[in-house]
């Protein structure tokens, strides 16, 4: 992976590294990357993709309010204002 | 020219897309229609609402869309701090429908997908910090995305006029404001403008755009690829910095649900209204613009047109025109064929709600008991007016010329006498 | 069946926290030991599932001060039949790592302090190796139930995918997250599992299916993924295939196409949907805060999932790579792919008998042994337990062997939703085999 393709992906991950830390996972990026090459030498052209393991059958919830998980104090966790969540500036 | 556009609308259902929390933004305080699933807290899982489905299945089909026997969702990943998961669950391969379109005065718009998708958060800009209300969190939406194949202003008015009809006719609610991405390109660099709200807004950002770049070309500059922002208060576009590309969101399918059979739906025959007002006005020789205008956004003016006999048309819209002129909106198919019979052409109001068997004969003056009784209920259920009146001299002159004219009295003893009984019930 | 439970009334509970906490300096089995008195029979809980009013941080620095305000759909139905939570064990952070060694303060293997717990369900091992009659709520996503079960001298049963709800559940890889249990006796496992299997309407992927018990008497080794298996490992593995075959099992060797490639297609699936999973964490509607809401949120973002780990970080700059539109296709898609085959492969294996592995391809790593090694070597210790993961079949990791003094375990894996078949086989296995525990409390 190039330097400048890296550095992009820590942005678009929203992850920021130090000096040290770029130097290490970079190297360990490429390592894992050429690993996962070795998938390259087989060929799966008419293979179906299983996105779950076993069929998962498809559940629908009907158009019902029900708040079985309603929880006690919205804002136990967070910081808030007039019933608002405060979130960072945009 | 070329314009695109991703219109996203709010769909009819009780609750939210994924969990049972109430879906309508009320009149409650923020974040109280929120559970873990809508605020993204861990743990929590979707779980999809079958009427959303059934709904979005029906708009598809009233776009003419191949429906997908198997629908399926993915998560598109971007950082927002209205976005609890940091992806949207949305739709896009396994979307709900495809490759439709909206026929507008006999040119098709090509529709490329329909596809399912939860409303963000509802966030508010302050100066050192955001504020943030998650009852709009998971709201369902449908995201209907077109090719770029309208070609000029007049054709996106038609376009949207056209869509808001086929839309209303599946139930969504024609008061909410539509939000709309539109790209324009009107040489070969295509322009995104995004998050418009309101068809207003839609209409003003198109026109500037389209200006902006004209000029652009007449002085031989180039137009750059871009996302742009319109600026409501200064009635402009502005370039706003791309937020995510289409490499970055990295779609991928959503494991947390499965594969959704669409086959077991059942789809309504949709109502197209600009088809039946041309039908109509084809078949009653009438005006088709009015016809247009009465039905497109109006369910009951539809049903009744479509049901009266050639003869009846004229006197039928005529009819339609005097209840909407008088503001009566809630009158029944019964009353309308009732006054059908009538020549109504010249008749006052009164009258007419005489006609209608809806008030008693003007000249039958209403007595002081039966006035007291009509303003302490009328009152007693609304006491907020009461102070108002009580405080505001202006109010007060307007409850007693509504009492007045529901009561058929007339003169400056009857007022008083309002006066007096309203005045005697704020002492209690 | 009998199971048998650590029983308390409320009088005696503050004497098992007090040896609990007692223990756990030693050992870091515990993220949280809860003091509120309670009564009942006592469970712990892996720290990346919810109980309401206890902490739950998956082992993550991003995850301090947050209190889920709701249940996991497995602790409601164990609270329901009498079960209490003592506690929420330690992990390696969101359950990325194989010998619990990816945490704040990692826990330690309950035979030799100077050895790894395995991971990620470090703390549920160790926890049921310490603690009498125990069985631990675990969860493994490509081996965290058997590798620390292993290590341990624990049982680690990994169901069918699905059959356990993932409500309440902390994701990392939701396609193959799975709920499961670590216990040391097949009759309290049983008891445990059949209380909280089953379909919830709060997750979709959970299923209502029959839960068989079939067991052909047949064993398959699968010889191309015991290549890189230690040589001394192997020794005691044959040693335990003559055993189990004078138990009356039939052994036959074998080989699945691609099994080998399990390994690169597990870690590309999980950490696609890793690095999806960990979008959440934004620092400023639970757990760690950013203090400055002033931030633009994208710095306000970076500033705050600076608090992940290395392997966190590592796992969510590669998943977004790979689910990178131009390149989806060479890794993602080939490994969902991969999958389906792998699948199809072993079922068809699995439909006349268990596929028996060790565990682990080594002996128990001293901590200092395993801590520096890169990643891609960490990744292939999971060799042998990824393809069951992967696949979502029902295994199962059971001692066998005491080496220097240290617990070895093999793992047996069968057809989905065979899932009882496996306990059916350990309460066989534990009918001529002694589990040995150092010491035990309660």
């Amino acid at each position: 992976m190039e330097k400048q393709e890296f550095y992009r992906l820590l942005k678009v991950a929203r992850v920021e590294l130090d000096e040290r830390e770029v130097e290490s996972i970079e190297k360990d990026i490429n390592d894992i990357l050429a690993f996962f090459d070795k998938l390259e030498s087989i060929s799966l052209e008419d293979e179906k993709m299983a996105f779950h393991s076993v069929e998962i059958p498809e559940k629908l919830r009907s158009d019902v309010a029900d708040n079985k998980d309603k929880l006690n104090n919205v804002f136990y966790n967070g910081e808030s204002y007039r019933f608002y969540f405060l979130g960072p500036r945009i | 020219m070329k314009i695109g556009l991703e219109v996203h609308v709010a769909l009819p259902t009780k609750t939210k897309l994924f969990c049972s929390d109430l879906a309508y933004e009320n009149q409650e305080e923020p974040n109280s229609n929120v559970c873990p699933v809508c605020l993204g807290l861990p743990g929590s899982k979707p779980v999809l609402n079958q009427r959303a489905l059934e709904i979005s299945t029906n708009i598809a089909n009233a776009l003419n869309c191949k429906i997908s026997e198997r629908t399926w969702f993915v998560r598109k990943v971007y950082f927002y701090p209205d976005l609890p998961k940091g992806y949207q669950i949305t739709q896009l391969d396994g979307a709900i429908g495809t490759n439709g379109y909206v026929a507008v005065h006999g040119k098709k718009i090509r529709i490329r997908r329909v596809q399912i998708e939860e409303d963000p958060a509802r966030i508010t800009r302050e100066k050192d910090y955001s504020l943030i209300d998650f009852n709009r969190s998971g709201v369902p939406l449908n995201e209907i995305v077109t090719e770029p194949d309208i070609f000029s202003l007049e054709e996106l008015k038609d376009f949207i006029d056209e869509l808001r009809s086929i839309l209303y006719y599946q139930g969504i609610n024609i008061n909410q404001e539509l939000k709309t991405d539109l790209n324009i390109s009107l040489a070969e660099t295509r322009v995104e403008i995004k998050n418009v709200t309101g068809v207003r807004n839609l209409i003003a950002a198109a026109e500037y755009e389209i200006a902006r770049q004209s000029e652009l070309i007449k002085s031989g500059k180039k137009i750059a690829a871009e996302t742009r922002a319109y600026k409501e208060d200064s009635n402009e576009t502005v370039s706003s910095r791309e937020k995510e590309t289409e490499e970055e969101y990295g779609f991928t399918f959503e494991p947390d649900l499965t594969f959704y059979d669409t086959t077991r739906i059942t789809i309504q025959k949709p109502i197209i209204a600009s088809t039946v007002a041309a039908d109509l006005a084809n078949k009653n020789d009438y005006g088709e613009k009015t016809i247009r205008e009465l039905i497109l956004f109006n369910r009951r003016n539809l049903s009744l047109l479509s049901s009266i006999k050639k003869e009846e048309f004229k006197d039928g819209v005529s009819l339609i025109e005097k209840f909407a002129s008088f503001g009566i909106d809630d009158y029944s198919e019964k009353e309308f064929k009732d006054m059908l019979k009538h020549d109504v052409s010249s008749v006052e109001k009164s009258d007419f709600m005489f006609m209608l068997g809806r008030e008693k004969k003007p000249e039958q003056k209403a007595g002081k008991p039966e006035i007291e009784a009509g303003i302490k209920e009328m009152l007693s259920s609304d006491r907020g007016l009461m102070e108002r009146g009580l405080k505001d001299e202006k109010a007060m002159s307007f409850m007693i010329g509504k009492i007045k004219e529901k009561y058929h009295v007339t003169g400056k003893e009857a007022a008083d006498f309002i006066r007096k009984v309203i005045k005697s019930m704020s002492n209690n | 069946m009998t199971s048998k439970f650590l029983q308390l009334e409320k009088a005696e509970y503050a004497k098992l926290v007090e040896q609990l906490k007692k223990e756990n300096e030693r050992l870091n089995a515990f993220n949280f030991i809860d003091e509120t008195e309670k009564d009942g029979k006592i469970i712990s809980v892996k720290d990346n599932i919810c109980v309401k009013g206890m902490p739950a941080t998956a082992s993550s620095r991003i995850l301090h001060g947050y209190v889920p305000g709701f249940n996991a759909t497995v602790v409601d139905r164990l609270e329901k039949s009498g079960f209490s939570v003592v506690g929420k064990t330690n992990m390696d952070e969101f359950g990325f790592g194989s010998f619990g060694l990816n945490s704040e303060h990692p826990a330690k293997n309950p035979f030799d302090e100077d050895y790894v717990a395995g991971g990620s369900s470090s703390g549920s091992a160790v926890a049921t190796a310490v603690m009498k009659n125990h069985v631990s709520i675990a969860e493994s996503t490509g081996g965290s139930i058997s590798a620390p079960a292993a290590f341990c001298g624990v049982v680690g049963l990994t169901p069918t995918y699905g059959v356990m709800s993932r409500y309440g559940l902390i994701d990392y890889a939701s396609s193959l997250d799975k709920i499961g249990f670590i216990g040391k006796s097949a009759d309290n496992i049983r008891d445990v599992m059949e209380k909280t299997v089953g379909g919830d309407e709060k997750d979709t992927t959970s299923l209502s299916k029959h839960i068989s018990n079939e067991n052909p008497r047949r064993l398959y080794v699968v010889d191309n993924l015991m290549d890189g298996v230690d040589e001394g490992v192997k020794d005691r593995f044959e040693e335990l295939l003559s055993k189990l075959s004078s138990m009356g099992y039939t052994v036959e060797h074998i080989s699945i196409e691609y099994l080998e490639y399990s390994v690169p297609a597990y870690y590309i699936l999980s950490m696609s949907e890793a690095s999806t999973n960990l979008a959440k964490y934004q620092g400023f509607k639970y757990g760690f805060k950013v203090k400055d809401f002033s931030l633009n949120y994208n710095d306000f973002f970076m500033s705050a999932r600076k608090q992940f780990g290395k392997e966190a970080k590592r796992r969510v700059i590669l998943g977004t790579f790979i689910r990178s539109k131009s390149i989806k296709q060479k890794y993602y898609e080939k490994s969902l792919a991969l999958r389906r085959s792998i699948i199809d492969k072993m079922k068809k294996i699995l439909e006349n008998g268990f596929i028996i592995t060790p565990t682990m391809p080594i002996f128990t790593p001293k901590i200092n042994e395993v801590s520096d090694i890169n990643p891609v070597e960490a990744y292939s210790m999971d060799m042998l337990t990824v393809p069951p993961n992967l696949c979502g079949f029902p295994h199962m990791s059971f001692p066998y062997f005491y080496e220097k003094g240290m617990p070895l375990g093999a793992q047996v894996i069968t057809d989905h939703f065979n899932d009882y078949s496996l306990l059916d086989f350990l309460s066989e296995w534990e009918k001529d085999f002694k589990y040995r525990f150092k010491k035990e409390v309660g």
